[in-house]
Order: C-alpha cells, then sequence, then structure tokens
C-alpha cells in the first residue's frame, strides 16, 4: 500500500544528489496523484530507513533559493526549517532546527544540538502538530529522542494517514518564556499587516491579538504591545521576569521591514515565540507563498 | 487640482432641465442659491434657457473655459459626455448619474470606459453615483437646500443619507457648523485619500468626518492620515465591518485577520477617531468642532440628581474618563451652596443651590469652580426639561460660564417636558454639544479627552 518514491528535486549542484541519498528511503502517499487512493500504512515507524550518513541538507540556503524550490515543488506552504531559515535572514532570532528522516538522524541531530531537545513532526499537511500528537518536548536523552521519534510518526501517520510527511524536525528545547504569536497577512487593501498577541494552542480562541499596518513605527510596535487584554503577563504576573518589551518591538519591526519588501510571501505566523526578560525566540514558524497566477505556473521557475 | 471641484470660476451642468422636479433643475437651482458668482452654464440640446441662465445644445457651444462639469443624465450617455469634457479641456467632473458599478457588469462596463477617458485626458472625476459638493461656496447636490453655513466640519461620505438628508438635517436645525459635505459615490477616481490631504491642508477645516464602505487604498490612507490627525481630528464611521475577509487563510495570523480588525489597526495607527454610527459621527463632529481640546481626562459632573452621578461616573470609568477629587479652593467656593450633611465632592449635586438660589445662579457657583479646578478639565452638565431650567437655558449660563473656563462642557438632558427638552436641544445646541442620553455624551467627551490628551504629548497643539 505504502508507496516508495524516489524523489527528486533540481536544485544546487550536489543538492540533488544529497537528497536523493537521504530522502529516497522515506515513505508517502503521494497524495496528489492519489487523492482517492485510502491508502493508509499499518504503521509509521518501522517503514522509516535508517540512512547514514546524517542528512546534511540542513544547510541554510537564501530565500530567493527556498522559494524557488518550493515552486519547482508546487507547493505555497514552507517547512518549519525552511521558515525558520528565512526568517533567520531577516535577523530574527530562531531556535535552530534540522531534519531527521531516521531514527538516527534524530539520535545524531539532538547530540550535536546538546539535550533536551523538541521532536516535531515536519509536514505541510499538518497546520496543528500538537493535535496530532506530533509534538514532544524535554527529551533528554537518545533512548527518549528515538521513543518520541516513534511516537510522532505513528501518531501523525494514524491521525494524518493521507499527509505527506517531510520527516522529523530537531530543535533545542528553548529557554521557556511567554508564549507570543507574531504573524503576517495581506489585506486587500491595506497591503501586508501584521499580528501580535498572545501566542501557543489557545490562540484561536483566545484571539487575544492586536493588529498593524506595514509599515511599522516603533510607536505603532509599542502600541500593538500594549494593546492585548493579556498584556499584564508580559510585565512579570506572579513573581516572572518581566518580558523586554523592546525586543518584542525590535522583532515586530524586522518582521515589518521584511514583508514589506517581499511580496512573494503570502502569509506567516511564528508561534510561539518565546518572549522573555533578555529576549525573544521564534520557536515554531510557517510562511506561506502567494499564489502564483495562471499565466506565472505555466512559465518555468528560474532558479 | 481638487480646488476646481470646490471653488470653480465656471460650472456647466449637463442634463440641466426646465422641469423643476427633475435632478437637472434642482441642481442648476442649488447653484445659482449658493454664493457661486461665476459662470453657469446649463447644457440641454432641448433647452433655451434653465432658471433664467441660457442653455447650451452642448458643450462645446459654451464660448469660455468650463472649470467644472456636473453630469446628470442616464449612464450610458455619460461616455460621449467624458469625451466632450476631454474635448473642452474640462479637468474637473461630478457625475450624479446611477447605474455604474454598483448596478453590476453591464455598469462596470461603462464605468471602466469613463475612467479610461478620463485618466487619458488628466480629468479628476468624482462619483459616478454620488450627489458630489454641499457647501456655501457651491452645492451640485440633486436635493435642494441653501443657507449652507461657513463653519468649520467637513464630511465626506459614500452615501446618499449623508449627502442629502443629514446634509439637510444639518444645515435646516443648524446642529452643526458644516463648511462642506462631500459624497464621493463610486469613487471611481476622487478617493477619501484625495479629500483627506485637500482638507488637511484648507485652514476652514477644523474637523474631518467620513463615512467609509471600503478604504480604497489602504497604504497611503494610512500615510496620510497620520499626516493630518496631528492636525486635526478625523472621525471614521466604517459600515461593512461585519464582511468576511476575502481571502482564505492558511495561518492563524490569516484566519483571524477580519476586515474590521485591520481597519481598528489603521484608525489606532493613523489617531483617527471611530464613531460606531451616524448619530456619534456627527455628535463626535459636533464635541470636536465646538470644544476646545482638553489635556486631561478629568471630569466635572453637575447633577441635580444623585443617580444620575452614579451612572455618569460609572460610564466614565468605562471610557477611561476620571471624576478627580477637587482642590480645597473649590471645595471653599462650592461650600455655601450644600448643607451642613452634605460636603461638596465631585458629582457636584446641584439640588439644594437650585432650591436655594434658582437654577442660573447655581451653576454660576456651582459649575465655574469645578472647571477652574485644575484636576477638572472638562465637566458634563444635566440638565432636565422643566421650568426651573428654562432662564439659565435664556440667558445662556452654561455657555457664558464654558467660555469664561476655556474647558469643554458637554449638556445631557434625559428627563422632562418634551417641549421644554426640545428647547434645551435647539438652543443649547448650537452653541454646546447636547445628548439625549447620558453613554452618548460620555462616549463623545472620551474621544475629545482622549484625542487631546495625545496631541497634548506630542505637543504639537
Amino acid at each position: 500500500m505504502v508507496e516508495f518514491r524516489p524523489t527528486e528535486i533540481h536544485g544546487l549542484p550536489g543538492f540533488r544528489r544529497r537528497f536523493i541519498r537521504t530522502f529516497s528511503g522515506i515513505p508517502y502517499i503521494d497524495v496528489l496523484s492519489h487523492a482517492d487512493n485510502p491508502a493508509m500504512p499499518d504503521s509509521g515507524s518501522e517503514n522509516f530507513k535508517i540512512a547514514d550518513p546524517p542528512c546534511i541538507e540542513n544547510e541554510p540556503m537564501p530565500l530567493n533559493e527556498i522559494v524557488a524550490r518550493a515552486r519547482r515543488e508546487n507547493r505555497t506552504v514552507l517547512t518549519e526549517i525552511e521558515s525558520k531559515q528565512i526568517l533567520a535572514q531577516a535577523g530574527i532570532d530562531c531556535t535552530e532546527t534540522r531534519l531527521a528522516r531516521t531514527r538516527a538522524e534524530a539520535v545524531s541531530v539532538s547530540a550535536a544540538f546538546g539535550y533536551p531537545v523538541v521532536l516535531k513532526i515536519s509536514s505541510k499537511d499538518i497546520t496543528h502538530k500538537s493535535d496530532a500528537g506530533g509534538v514532544k518536548v524535554n527529551l533528554k536523552d537518545a533512548a527518549e529522542v528515538e521513543a518520541a521519534y516513534d511516537g510522532i510518526t505513528q501518531s501523525a501517520l494514524q491521525r494524518f494517514p493521507r499527509a505527506q510527511i517531510e520527516g522529523i524536525s530537531v530543535q533545542p528545547m528553548a529557554r521557556p518564556g511567554i508564549e507570543i504569536i507574531m504573524g503576517m497577512t495581506r489585506d486587500r487593501n491595506f497591503g501586508p499587516v501584521l499580528m501580535f498577541g498572545l501566542g501557543g494552542v489557545l490562540v484561536e480562541v483566545l484571539q487575544d491579538v492586536a493588529f498593524g499596518i506595514v509599515p511599522l513605527e516603533r510607536s505603532d510596535a509599542a502600541e500593538m504591545i500594549d494593546e492585548i487584554r493579556g498584556k499584564k503577563l508580559l510585565d512579570g504576573y506572579r513573581g516572572q521576569d518581566s518580558v523586554d518589551r523592546s525586543r518584542l518591538e525590535n522583532m515586530l519591526l524586522k518582521l515589518s521591514a521584511f514583508v514589506d519588501a517581499n511580496p512573494e510571501i503570502a502569509e506567516i505566523d511564528m508561534n510561539p515565540v518565546f518572549a522573555r526578560s533578555d529576549g525573544a525566540t521564534v520557536v515554531d514558524a510557517r510562511i506561506i507563498l502567494r499564489e502564483l497566477s495562471e499565466a506565472e505556473s505555466a512559465r518555468p521557475v528560474q532558479s | 487640482m481638487m480646488e476646481l471641484f470646490f471653488k470653480p470660476k465656471s460650472v456647466a451642468v449637463i442634463g440641466a432641465s426646465k422641469n423643476p422636479k427633475k435632478d437637472g433643475n434642482i441642481i442648476v437651482n442649488n447653484i445659482i442659491n449658493s454664493d457661486f458668482r461665476g459662470e453657469i452654464y446649463p447644457v440641454n440640446p432641448a433647452a433655451d434657457e434653465v432658471l433664467g441662465k441660457k442653455a447650451y445644445a452642448s458643450l462645446d457651444d459654451i464660448p469660455g473655459e468650463v472649470d467644472l462639469v456636473v453630469i446628470i443624465i442616464p449612464a450610458q450617455m455619460c461616455v460621449q459626455a467624458m469625451e466632450d469634457c476631454a474635448r473642452k479641456g474640462v479637468k474637473a467632473v461630478i457625475i450624479e448619474s446611477m447605474g455604474f458599478t454598483e448596478t453590476g457588469a453591464a455598469g462596470k462596463k461603462i464605468q471602466d470606459r469613463i475612467e479610461a477617458i478620463a485618466s487619458k485626458a488628466g480629468i479628476r472625476v468624482m462619483g459616478p453615483n454620488c450627489t458630489g459638493i454641499v457647501s456655501r461656496d457651491i452645492a451640485t447636490t440633486f436635493f435642494p437646500i441653501k443657507d449652507v453655513p461657513r463653519g468649520n466640519v467637513v464630511m465626506i461620505g459614500q452615501s446618499g443619507l449623508l449627502a442629502a438628508g443629514m446634509a439637510s438635517d444639518i444645515v435646516v436645525n443648524q446642529s452643526l457648523d458644516i463648511h462642506k459635505i462631500c459624497s464621493i459615490g463610486n469613487k471611481c477616481d476622487v478617493n477619501e485619500n484625495d479629500l483627506l490631504e485637500y482638507f488637511g491642508n484648507d485652514e476652514q477645516t477644523k474637523v474631518i468626518a467620513m463615512y467609509l464602505e471600503s478604504i480604497a487604498d489602504g497604504g497611503n490612507f494610512v500615510k496620510i492620515a497620520r499626516k493630518v490627525t496631528p492636525k486635526k481630528p478625523v472621525i471614521l464611521l466604517n459600515g461593512g465591518r461585519s464582511e468576511a475577509g476575502a481571502m482564505a487563510a492558511m495561518s492563524h495570523t490569516g484566519s483571524i485577520a477580519s476586515n474590521a480588525r485591520i481597519v481598528d489597526a489603521a484608525i489606532r495607527q493613523t489617531g483617527c477617531i471611530r464613531a460606531d454610527d451616524f448619530t456619534e459621527l456627527k455628535d463626535f463632529a459636533k464635541v470636536f468642532s465646538t470644544q476646545p481640546l482638553p489635556s486631561g481626562n478629568g471630569v466635572a459632573v453637575v447633577t441635580a440628581a444623585g443617580s444620575v452621578g452614579v451612572v455618569v461616573s460609572d460610564l466614565c470609568a468605562e471610557h477611561g474618563l476620571a471624576l478627580p477629587r477637587f482642590g480645597a479652593q473649590t471645595i471653599d467656593a462650592l461650600k455655601g451652596l450644600f448643607p451642613d450633611f452634605m460636603p461638596p465632592s465631585n458629582p457636584v449635586d446641584l439640588w439644594f443651590a437650585i432650591e436655594k438660589l434658582g437654577m442660573t445662579r447655581a451653576l454660576e457657583a456651582a459649575l465655574g469652580a469645578p472647571l477652574r479646578d485644575p484636576a477638572v478639565d472638562a465637566a458634563i452638565v444635566l440638565l432636565a426639561g422643566f421650568e426651573y431650567t428654562m432662564n439659565a437655558v435664556e440667558e445662556k449660563v452654561v455657555q457664558r460660564i464654558a467660555k469664561e473656563c476655556g474647558k469643554p462642557v458637554i449638556i445631557c438632558t434625559l428627563v422632562g417636558y418634551n417641549r421644554l427638552r426640545n428647547r434645551i436641544v435647539e438652543e443649547l445646541g448650537r452653541d454646546l454639544p447636547v445628548f439625549t442620553s447620558l453613554i452618548s455624551g460620555v462616549k463623545a467627551l472620551s474621544k475629545l479627552c482622549e484625542y487631546g490628551i495625545r496631541r497634548h504629548r506630542f505637543g504639537d497643539r
């Protein structure tokens, strides 16, 4: 039932080779071409083969190359790793994140980062990773990483049998802070707008957020932060350190300048961002590219 | 360029009519009834004259230059009229006809052709589907109007209600000191940004109030409004807030970002003042155009009923206003008005003073001292529609004290005989903002204070 498909990618010299070597063992269901095939793997994890040496295509790529690759692959949703690479290039602090496609890779990447680590499902088809049992945090050693790797792949494939799974992302545990969401969307009349608010899994329930029209000035960023109902959480609620608001303002201003300069990007979620007294770090991120018009999609993508 | 719309030297009306029931007649009559003293050229191939003005068969037959053309003929004839305007070298056109984008695809096609002619010939077009301008200098609306004041409030709207109904209400009832009302309809060319920029730089304009169902170029709106609001208040009523966003979002951000939330962000970011209905648009404009800007949010409340004082206090707290304690000097000045068992406080309970001194003297004593208190930035005065109030209304006591103190004062009138309450609304309402509910008064005052504090903070007063 499970289709093993040699995956192809047109990239930089040398890239293709690495990609195929590390990707060819990954099972996935081709949801595009077999949309009505109810194929479902019995269990995901044992199908993930151990590849050796560990994957190394985590090397950062420039924005235009990441975009070009996504265009070639006909997708508008960038992975967490791609999204963070792009944001990091915009000067926004993100937890370093690498993709593992095997259990062993996950362990070796974890060891390189140093424990504890976080493992997350990496799939463009799964938006709410934690709903799918797709996030395991505070993993303290190789055994925990292996168990988490198996657990995540298994439950993701059970809950989302048609999801295309790129692998498992590994990142060091970020130092905890207040969970913030920052994001961008484009409005028909106003152009790019930024969002700031309390983040985490309840963001759509609470909707404690404020918007700002790009380009932002520093006072706009400060007012956005000041507008949320839960702003007391930022000021050291119950003995917690208060959050450095100027760092959050900086992050909003960088985001404002970045989206203003990059019309290819349609939407951004940075959720959560851990905000602390000494800074703020993007722990998860998702970037959506704008849909191409028919005329644009007909044209071959230039790399 | 916009000057041609508001201060033309000559105006032609294409579709002018001899029939007093027709829009093309009323428009010419409104222009005659305004202070416009330039040439008026009715254009109608079937008439020799309209309202005593020589009529022309076409624009080409008019001997002199034409600064402004008003068009009121069926939509499908408007393309030809626009071509005539281009040939004549006209640079400003108001199209009041209906039957364009607002009616569907066929109408949109006509509007697109008009836009193309206009942009090629460098013509600025207001409308279509609008009523143009109401002002003392010129009135182009097809709703009969005259004696428009030379005031300081500009209203801009995509609304017939605003341009016709509200305009008459405001002008005939003298409820707002209007300077200009612009109805921009489908805004195929001239939009809120053009007018915001124009009136932002216009010295006669003190307050700009807008009703918009869409913001044509939001990015530009933010840039322009940011420049205008530090100079003068811009009040915005935004219709169509409940419409869902057009985009199918793939992010949390996109799914939460509704049209209303984004417009609210723009309002906050530009320092505009948001109104929630047409009455508020008018109320806020009234407060801003008649009252000085306060530099704080301290409010003194003067009322003859304790319960009203309690509810006003609650409403003030909810809308960011404070009722400060009076200073020693104020307490001393008020002492004589109160019985021994009731020390003076804020809200000021006026009842004992009214019984002792009558309304006029009670107000003189009980409003002046609190308004002069440095902790007080504004006052709310409650007046009931009963005989004992009317002397003070006739003698304009509140107006006098407010002027002496140089601080904003608003009136609320909740109870009384209708005929007397109406007199309060009408007579006091010419000089001061009068509200028939506490919440509307408190909300309007809170907007004034909020704006005043912001202006004060930026030191650009």
